[in-house]
């Protein structure tokens, strides 16, 4: 068939195609500009060669760092530096570990992987583990992180599709049922939630990053003496059972420094119940507790005695009445029948002395004086806050009395070891601290003159070495050991219970040069023959730390004098 | 089937004059595309939650379609374009206003019209057919000079660019734009109009960087990429790097997962980080070689009609796909432009294809109207077979 031009009606442009007649007049000679349709060629051209530039030039740039995608859940873990005692020993680092994960959308069959997962972690919730598996809009989920190596061998031997690892850093505690409370836990991510592993979070020591590598930080190195403080919870332990007492708790301090060589309590928690943190039982009652801690405080009162109201340790004082506060009567517990000096008010432990301290003077001078001492202040060290002090509602003269020898103001143990070291070390305060101190921290406000340190030191060696001191248990050939008993009736329904105490005995070491200074408590003994069925600290807490000072002694290089002597 | 020279059928005649180089790397490009969609879409299916290879068979059924409208199109002759043109726009316009009305909101713009469970993009039909007819009012100007069809032209340009803008649609505006200046430039208007035009222009992309605050934003950020979330030109440029020049194997990429327009406007970015930068290389080259082609086989040599509609026509491709490729090497601001016959999306494949078959029409080897009607002695009516007639 044959096709003939048509005639056309569309328009003379067309037409001029046609060849008709009268488009030979202009239509055919029509000509476009060809210079501008030669333009537009050559930027549709330089369009193209850039774009082909472009392309060549980010190819050739050669960044092949690969960025993970942000739409899968990028992974970001932290890096921690590893945690050491005073000595370099190792409390805490990272290790390599698998985590498992799952690509619900590459999973091929929901119900029979969950199946082998859950026999495999019996602890995986099935129904749950089923429901997200067979999401196959999902791209990424966690089965289970940080796997033993076994674990992981046998998660890859199943050969389900749809699994895979990631290398994750997993926190791990060779030293663990030490330390555990000192030290705190991480989270999944190895962020640290508690304890130390908090306070490097807040510093600022850990690193963000995608996968597990060594941290290139310092250790960070604690002022804990891992020996002392195995040495201190053998002893407090031996000693609960000895005393059969339901709880011990035990803190060394440096008493220049602050810095805490050794914290113990027991009962620990149990380092692998982590939900067990809460237990009351088990709280650290070092940092996480407040006591009366009894008589011990008659020191801080001898300290107000000697500072604030200019007495010297030979000043008597008249304690053979007990002390009256309406229905109160404030009585010794061993009347010597004549006048005290003050420093046989701390050696003998006088309630109606201390008491007189504090009326001669007053509410306002022994609160600033408790104040100055950090006794009130809300403190807290690396490992987390310390409980705060528990005051009384109304501080009257009659709370003024008590507090003088010891009831009525609740401190955490540690707190109260703070400020007596302040005391003793030449009058510094001291900021308990779980960092180890290069060197003594300069600028610390001076709480006592250095004459009343000293004062204080002596009253305390009288106290241990004294016929009548009721630390002379403590006494222990070759060191020279100063120190206070306290024993406090524990507040219960209705009053005080006479039979429920807290004994404790706070020592400064060596009295006359204070180096450390240690205050170790056991909660709820009971009396034993031994102890003639007393539960007094005189007779348990007292001979329980001479027992521990002869076994630390060397390792705070304090060598017994006899020995140190021979060289 | 063999034709035979002599046969005048409208498939044989067709089969002779057909520029064969052209349908091919067109063809190429459609196969490509069907190829590319398997690599990116299955990612991108599966996590809209549908079946993996929802939009893998989609762009099959398009790419089908497509191939038919696009060889039904090169059939027609000139005349038959400009009508097809003429319908097309019409058509479209009407859609269009239907789509601003009616249609559905989405991401924020009216530019679908919906028949039973088939989506169609008006704006997509209405750029080739507006380039045709424009580049037709323009010619017609020059072959009678005195009735204002240049006045028409800019009415009709005034009428599209203001639904476009209502949808609101920038992107196809800005496409719409380009070729109507590039027609009214290289039809030889009065050169100061034509500055005057591209003043108009540019302050219209300044009113859209005002008026729209998406368009802000991106601009921003393609500025100073800290103003704002840079992600998905970021990640798109980051593949290019990550492939080098061969690619980290099909089915090794990352992006396709990442990014929600992965088949669509960042399927550049795909085939950079799967098959490497000599691959993205063959496909500049092969849109290059469609646009170069057909600009070249019409050159400068017939009627004022086809040399703009042939210019309008092969502008449109080059500017589409060099505006998608450019976002995804990071030239040009982030822009919603499709990659004509790869990306998926069946309005685009439509129009690339009534594009393309309408440019083929319009370059098949005719005679010369300057030399019909003045046969020479003892010549053929019809040019020398294989060769242009001159």
């Amino acid at each position: 068939m044959k096709r003939r031009p048509e005639p056309l009606r569309v328009g003379p442009a067309l037409a001029a195609r046609s060849g008709a007649p009268r488009a030979s007049g202009h239509g055919a000679h029509i000509e476009l500009p060809r210079e501008r349709t030669w333009l537009m060629h050559a930027a549709i051209a330089a369009v193209f060669i850039a774009i082909a530039g472009q392309t060549v030039r980010l190819a050739a740039s050669g960044e092949t760092e690969t960025r993970l995608a942000r739409a899968e859940p990028l992974h970001q873990t932290y890096i921690r530096p590893d945690i050491v005692d005073r000595r370099g020993n190792l409390l805490a680092t990272d290790v390599d570990a698998a985590s498992l994960f799952a690509d619900p959308a590459m999973v091929r069959d929901a119900d029979l992987t969950a199946e082998k997962l859950v026999a495999l972690f019996p602890e995986l919730d099935a129904t749950e583990l089923r429901r997200h598996l067979a999401d196959s809009t999902r791209r990424f989920m966690w089965i289970k992180r940080g796997l033993t190596p076994i674990e992981a061998q046998r998660a890859h031997d199943l050969g389900i599709p749809g699994l895979g690892f990631r290398r994750e850093p997993r926190r791990v505690y060779p030293t663990r049922y030490l330390t555990s409370h000192i030290i705190g836990h991480v989270d999944v991510d190895n962020r640290g939630i508690s304890g130390i592993e908090r306070h490097i979070d807040e510093i600022g020591e850990t690193d963000a990053a995608a996968a597990p590598r060594r941290s290139q930080r310092e250790p960070v190195r604690l002022s804990i003496d891992l020996g002392v403080q195995n040495a201190v919870a053998d002893t407090l332990a031996d000693a609960m059972k000895q005393y059969k007492a339901q709880g011990a708790s035990g803190v060394i301090l440096d008493a220049a420094s602050g810095e805490i060589i050794a914290s113990v309590s027991l009962p620990d928690q149990d380092p692998q119940k982590f939900s067990g943190a809460d237990d009351d039982d088990r709280k650290d009652r070092v940092m996480a507790g407040v006591f009366e801690l009894g008589s011990i405080a008659k020191t801080v009162t001898l300290g107000l005695a000697l500072d604030d109201l200019g007495a010297s340790l030979t000043r008597i004082y008249d304690t053979r009445e007990p002390l009256r506060f309406g229905r109160y009567t404030i009585a010794e517990q061993y009347p010597p029948g004549r006048p005290l000096t003050l420093a046989e008010i701390l050696v003998r432990s006088s309630n109606v002395g201390a008491g007189l301290i504090a009326m001669e003077a007053g509410v306002a001078r022994q609160r600033a004086f408790l104040d100055r001492l950090g006794l009130l202040d809300t403190i807290r060290t690396e490992a987390g806050p310390v409980a705060k002090p528990l005051l009384p509602s109304h501080w009257g003269s009659l709370e003024g009395v008590t507090i003088a020898y010891g009831h009525g103001l609740a401190v955490a143990p540690l707190q109260f070891a703070a400020a007596a070291a302040g005391l003793v070390n030449g009058g510094i305060k001291v900021r308990p601290t779980m960092i180890r101190q290069e060197a003594v921290p300069s600028g610390e406000a001076r709480v006592v003159s250095p004459a009343t340190s000293a004062a204080i030191r002596e009253a305390l060696r009288q106290a241990v070495i004294n016929q009548h001191g009721t630390g002379r248990r403590a006494e222990l050939e070759g060191y020279e050991i100063g120190g206070k008993t306290g024993t406090a009736e524990q507040p219960g329904k209705g009053g005080y219970k006479e039979k429920t105490v807290i004994s404790s005995f706070f020592a400064v070491l060596p009295a006359s040069a204070p180096r450390y200074v240690l205050l170790l408590s056991l909660f709820e003994p009971q009396g034993t023959a031994e102890t003639k069925g007393k539960i007094t600290a005189g007779l348990n807490a007292a001979p329980m730390t001479a027992r521990l000072i002869a076994r630390i002694g060397p390792m705070l290089d304090l060598l017994p004098d006899r020995v140190a002597g021979a060289n | 089937m063999r034709l035979a020279r002599d046969d005048r059928s409208l498939v044989s005649e067709w089969w002779f004059s057909v520029d064969r180089a052209l349908l091919i790397a067109v063809l190429a490009l459609i196969g490509v595309g069907i190829v590319l969609s398997l690599a990116a879409s299955p990612a991108v299916a599966t996590r809209k939650g549908l079946p993996t290879f929802y939009f893998v068979e989609r762009h099959l059924v398009f790419a089908m379609a497509g191939i038919v409208l696009m060889l039904l199109a090169s059939l027609l002759d000139p005349r038959g374009v400009l009508t097809l043109a003429v319908v097309l726009l019409g058509v479209g316009l009407v859609l269009m206003v239907a789509a601003v009305l009616y249609g559905p909101e989405v991401n924020g713009a009216r530019r679908w019209v919906r028949f039973g469970g088939f989506s169609l993009q008006p704006s997509e039909l209405l750029k080739p057919a507006f380039a045709v007819v424009v580049a037709w009012l323009f010619a017609e100007e020059r072959a009678r000079p005195g009735i204002s069809m240049v006045l028409i032209a800019v009415g009709l340009y005034i009428v599209a660019a203001g639904l476009l803008l209502r949808q609101p649609d920038v992107g196809q505006w800005m496409l719409l734009t380009l070729v109507f200046g590039a027609l009214f430039f290289i039809s030889g208007q009065p050169i100061a109009w034509a500055l005057a035009f591209g003043g108009i222009g540019v302050g219209g992309v300044t009113a859209a960087y005002f008026a729209f605050p998406h368009v802000r934003g991106r601009v921003a950020r393609f500025l100073d990429p800290a103003s704002g979330d840079t992600f998905q030109t970021d990640r798109a440029i980051q593949s290019f790097a990550e492939g080098g020049f061969f690619g980290r194997g099909p089915g090794e990429g990352t992006i396709k997962s990442v990014l929600p327009d992965a088949h669509t406007d960042f399927i550049f970015a795909v085939v950079a980080e799967e098959y490497g930068a000599f691959a993205c290389l063959l496909l500049i080259a092969l849109f290059a070689f469609v646009v170069g082609r057909a600009l070249m086989r019409y050159r400068h040599r017939r009627d004022p009609f086809t040399h703009l509609a042939v210019n309008g026509l092969a502008l449109l491709i080059a500017l589409q796909a060099s505006i998608n490729m450019a976002v995804n090497v990071g030239l040009v601001p982030a822009k919603g432009m499709t990659l004509p016959f790869i990306s998926a999306g069946g309005s685009s494949m439509i129009a690339a294809s009534l594009t393309v078959g309408m440019l083929l029409a319009l370059v098949r080897r005719r005679a010369d109207p300057r030399t019909i009607g003045r046969p020479r002695v003892g010549g053929s009516p019809l040019p020398p077979i294989g060769r242009n007639a001159r």
